[in-house]
């Protein structure tokens, strides 16, 4: 009866797009929504003057969704991310 | 217009965020969610398996699995936001391993402790569980002893699973030797409740998140443990810039990314810095006197109470008043005397905090125009002085009035899904009964066999083993058949190298333990069950602001799997009631002979009442084997101990209709402010506060002191060890180390050490290291950066990782009167590999 936490690798084969809601105080705003657009496969379509931002990922293989959300979640100066939507293409 | 899949799903996803966020998109995209058709998927309501905050989540399923969540737009609660964890949530039951079959440790075909375990049907697990119990319950039945029969619970069981637990342990076994695993999580909170207000669970609701002028974090790090709630207060202090974050730890982490004033204090002096407080808002005379003169008393706390170790060890035998919780009154004068101690410069000086931040923290709690909303977890529970801490902070906002208002209150956090619901509402604890009721007290006693239809003296008049204890008497073989339910308490209890393991391992005692998958406690077992789980089952949770929530089974048991509520009402079959009750109290209920437990507990006429035509949801597999509406009936009767008691549940088919409700319910109203006149259906007219839990409907201030930790830094042990959570994994990891994404995310547990303590160790980031304690040892990594910076003299490690088993390092002293374990404060020392 053994553990095995690594006995089941994602389907690596699938694409993934999902939206994360982002927030964090305004005068870091700039600078975070800087950095995520030049993150491949992620796009901004909205955000507000208050420190909140929407985020839209897309990713090729599960892997690629992982690295993607924890390169965002683990900003500098980041407060809080939510996710909402996700659709595995 | 022509467009792409891809670019409608972006769209959608989009668009989705920006409802959840209240931003508004170019129109396109907006209508765009309209068109959505993907029908072939079944959508329905749960409440998220994770922590205590309580979210709704859809569960789309699709061929009997489930295939996608995502957040309830409909949900008061995460208003359609998940945290990393609950978006992955479709993927905790389908781990590889999950268990297919009952296994038993077994030597040439028979049980052998030492044996290996090997697969067996479920029959033959109940013949040898029903065994090794007659064997137990035999010892004692015909004595005034409890049988040595425990039972560790969970505040991951649903409401259904806590009562009938209950009813088995207390009423049929005869015995209160179960406690749930909430122990190690708001035993200190529900002492901070009883002792102060008479009554569990906190006054105000997550509605305050969005009134409040300021909040303060004791200890909490929402950002990471309660990340929807942290959105929530996030929302706040971004609309609104006037508002007051203030966030207290002993290390710096994510949430002090939005704090106005963060502060690191050295562990324990929260004490200190709470009645600096309290002496602040005197000397500032900012007393809300009116208030404290109509609704409060003021008591001492009886001082110098030990650390709940065993009695021999010498910090209890050098405790003046090892475990007691008693009190005498005193007047506002002589507490004034008594904080007056805690000076600034004094607090100063003990916290490492320092002044201008202390003095602008006490100014948010002094001045009468801020509603100040106060929220800790396991800072405040997981503390040897944990009662007090949550009395502490209780003073602070009763000495202003700053209680039960829209915007204002103590809040305290839970960190399982049904911590509320479960293990306090149904009072699965080891001196508890449903609805605040206690074994000890004869009238209330009365009121379960009432209810239980038993005859009188059913119920044990003694407490029976707490969690810590109950390791403790299997290692003395003083508890010799013990069942493990939804918890994974051989990786989470303290001191396992020297309390844990040799009590699992006891050749006088036989474990068994239920589960959905191998666990570090499975392994140390001699029975494990498979456990069907969440929408496998049909199931209620109580979230941190008394919100029951429920949900229908969704999806068939995995292969092999039962729920913990047929395992334990179908194990209630194989007891005749003369094997089990004593001669006396059998003569005293003449009718019973014959008949099992599971005729005089579950088909007793009210937990059978509800007939199949009652169900409204998909499937039930409890209800198809027992032939009967199970959980309605089991949630009905529960019921009756609260209704018209300040305990008020809802009917029960009103909750599979809406996203919860608030308790108390009264004529179908929720309660979200509770002692306050206008807000609270059992407060009276005239009165504006009552905190009817005590007799007079007064609240008590409680004049305690700072107090040491058990086991502080020294020469030789030169560091704090604080343990804890990361945002990835959920308490053990059993279920989020089995989601790929989530496991990839955070594989390994780490040691987070300052990097100065690093470099005079000769150590760099990332290198292999041995942590000691003068209990155990385990391996780690060294991260010097990352989410966490601790500061230099205390390290964090957490405890999701099975293989990195941190508890073998921790110490068992408890809160003496919560029996709550300090997971926060030992000392440790780290070397080179």
């Amino acid at each position: 009866m053994e553990i095995e936490y690594n006995a089941h690798p994602p389907e690596d084969d699938t694409s993934h797009i999902i939206s994360m809601l982002l927030m964090s105080r305004p005068q870091h705003q700039f600078n975070i929504e800087a950095l995520i657009r030049e993150m491949p496969g992620c796009e901004i379509p909205g955000n507000d003057d208050k420190g909140r931002t929407i985020v839209v990922v897309e990713a090729e293989t599960n892997k690629q969704l992982v690295q993607r959300m924890t390169q965002i979640q683990d900003l500098e100066h980041l407060v809080s991310s939510s996710l909402v939507f996700h659709q595995i293409a | 217009m022509k467009v792409s899949r891809r670019d409608f799903v972006k769209a959608q996803a989009a668009s989705a965020a920006a409802v959840a966020a209240g931003i508004s998109l170019p129109s396109q995209a907006t209508n765009l969610i309209t068109k959505t058709s993907d029908t072939e998927i079944h959508w329905d309501k749960a409440p998220c398996r994770f922590c205590g905050t309580g979210c709704s989540v859809l569960v789309g399923t699709k061929n009997g699995k489930i295939v996608a969540t995502q957040g309830d737009p409909e949900s008061p609660v995460n208003k359609g936001l998940n945290c990393v964890k609950g978006y992955f949530l479709s993927k905790i039951m389908y781990g590889k391993d999950r268990l297919k079959t009952p296994m038993l440790r077994m030597t040439d075909g028979k049980f052998d402790k030492n044996g290996e375990f090997a697969p067996i049907t479920w029959d033959q697990a109940f013949d040898i569980m029903a065994e090794k119990w007659k064997a137990a319950i035999a010892k004692t039945r015909n004595s005034d002893e409890m049988p040595p029969v425990g039972m560790f619970g969970s505040g991951q069981w649903t409401v259904f699973e806590g009562y009938a637990a209950v009813k088995l342990m207390k009423a049929g076994f005869r015995t209160n030797h179960i406690d749930p695993n909430a122990r190690h999580c708001m035993a200190s909170a529900v002492g901070g409740f009883m002792r102060t207000f008479g009554i569990d669970e906190p006054m105000g609701c997550y509605d305050d998140l969005e009134k409040a002028d300021a909040f303060v974090l004791w200890g909490s790090n929402m950002a990471e443990m309660h990340p929807i709630l942290w959105t929530r207060l996030s929302d706040r202090a971004l609309s609104a810039p006037e508002v007051e974050v203030a966030v207290l730890s002993t290390y710096k982490h994510r949430s002090f990314e939005l704090a106005t004033n963060g502060m690191v204090f050295t562990p324990q002096t929260d004490l200190a810095i709470m009645n600096y407080i309290a002496h602040y808002i005197i000397e500032s005379g900012n007393v809300n006197h009116d208030f404290v003169e109509k609704h409060t008393n003021f008591r001492r706390g009886t001082t110098d109470i030990g650390y709940g170790l065993r009695p021999e060890h010498p910090l209890e035998q050098a405790a003046a008043n090892p475990g007691k919780g008693s009190s005498t009154p005193m007047t506002f004068d002589e507490f004034a005397e008594f904080v007056s101690e805690y000076t600034l410069e004094y607090t100063v000086e003990l916290s490492g905090v320092p002044a201008e931040n202390l003095l602008r923290l006490a100014k948010l709690y002094a001045d009468p125009k801020i509603n100040v909303v106060s929220y800790w977890t396991m800072g405040f529970n997981q503390h040897t002085r944990g009662v007090w801490a949550n009395n502490m902070c209780y003073n602070i906002h009763l000495l202003t009035g700053k209680i039960s208002k829209p915007g204002c209150g103590p809040f305290s956090l839970t960190g399982q899904p049904s911590a509320c619901g479960t293990a306090r509402e149904v009072g699965t604890f080891s001196h508890r009964l449903p609805a605040d009721l206690l074994v000890k007290k004869k009238e209330h006693r009365d009121v379960a066999e009432k209810i239980w239809k038993l005859p009188e003296g059913a119920v044990p008049a003694k407490n029976g083993y707490h969690a810590v204890l109950q390791n403790r008497m299997l290692k003395d073989g003083k508890l010799n058949v013990y069942w493990t339910m939804c918890n994974n308490n051989v990786q989470t209890a303290a001191n396992i190298n020297e309390e844990v393991l040799p009590g699992y391992r006891n050749p006088e005692a036989f474990i068994v333990c239920s589960d959905p998958y191998p666990t570090v406690t499975a392994q140390a077992s001699d029975l494990v069950l498979p456990t069907a789980m969440w929408t496998e089952k049909e199931g209620a949770f109580g979230n941190a602001e008394r919100r029951t929530q429920f949900w229908y089974q969704q999806v068939p048991a995995s292969e092999g799997s039962k729920s913990d509520l047929w395992q334990m009402v179908e194990f209630s079959k194989r007891f005749k009631v003369e094997e089990v009750w004593s001669d006396e109290l059998l003569a005293k209920s003449p009718q019973y002979r014959g008949k099992t437990l599971y005729d005089i507990l579950y088909r007793n006429g009210q937990v059978d009442a509800y007939p199949k035509s009652d169900f409204k949801g998909r499937m039930n597999d409890e209800m198809d084997d027992f032939g009967f509406y199970l959980q309605k009936g089991l949630f009905e009767e529960y019921a009756s101990f609260g209704r018209g008691h300040g305990h008020d549940l809802a009917p029960f088919d009103t909750y599979h209709q809406v996203r919860g409700l608030r308790w108390p319910v009264v004529n179908g109203k929720e309660t979200l402010w509770r002692f306050r006149e206008g807000s609270d259906p059992y407060v009276e007219k005239g009165s504006e506060y009552q905190f009817y839990g005590k007799k007079d409907k007064k609240a008590i201030i409680f004049a305690l002191p700072y107090e040491p930790a058990a086991e502080s830094p020294d020469e030789e042990y030169d560091l704090w060890l604080c343990t804890g959570r990361v945002l990835e994994h959920w308490h053990s990891g059993t279920m989020t180390r089995r989601v790929p994404e989530l496991y990839r995310a955070f594989p390994d547990a780490v040691v987070f050490i300052h990097p100065d303590d690093a470099k005079a160790r000769g150590l760099r980031r990332g290198d292999e290291v041995k942590v000691i304690s003068r209990r155990g040892e385990m391996n780690s990594r060294i991260e010097t950066r990352g989410r966490n910076r601790v500061p230099k003299g205390l390290v964090f490690i957490p405890f999701f990782d099975a293989k990195q088993l941190v508890n073998r390092l921790t110490l068992d002293a408890t809160d003496p009167l919560s029996k709550e374990t300090d997971y926060k404060k030992c000392a440790i020392k780290i070397e080179k590999v």
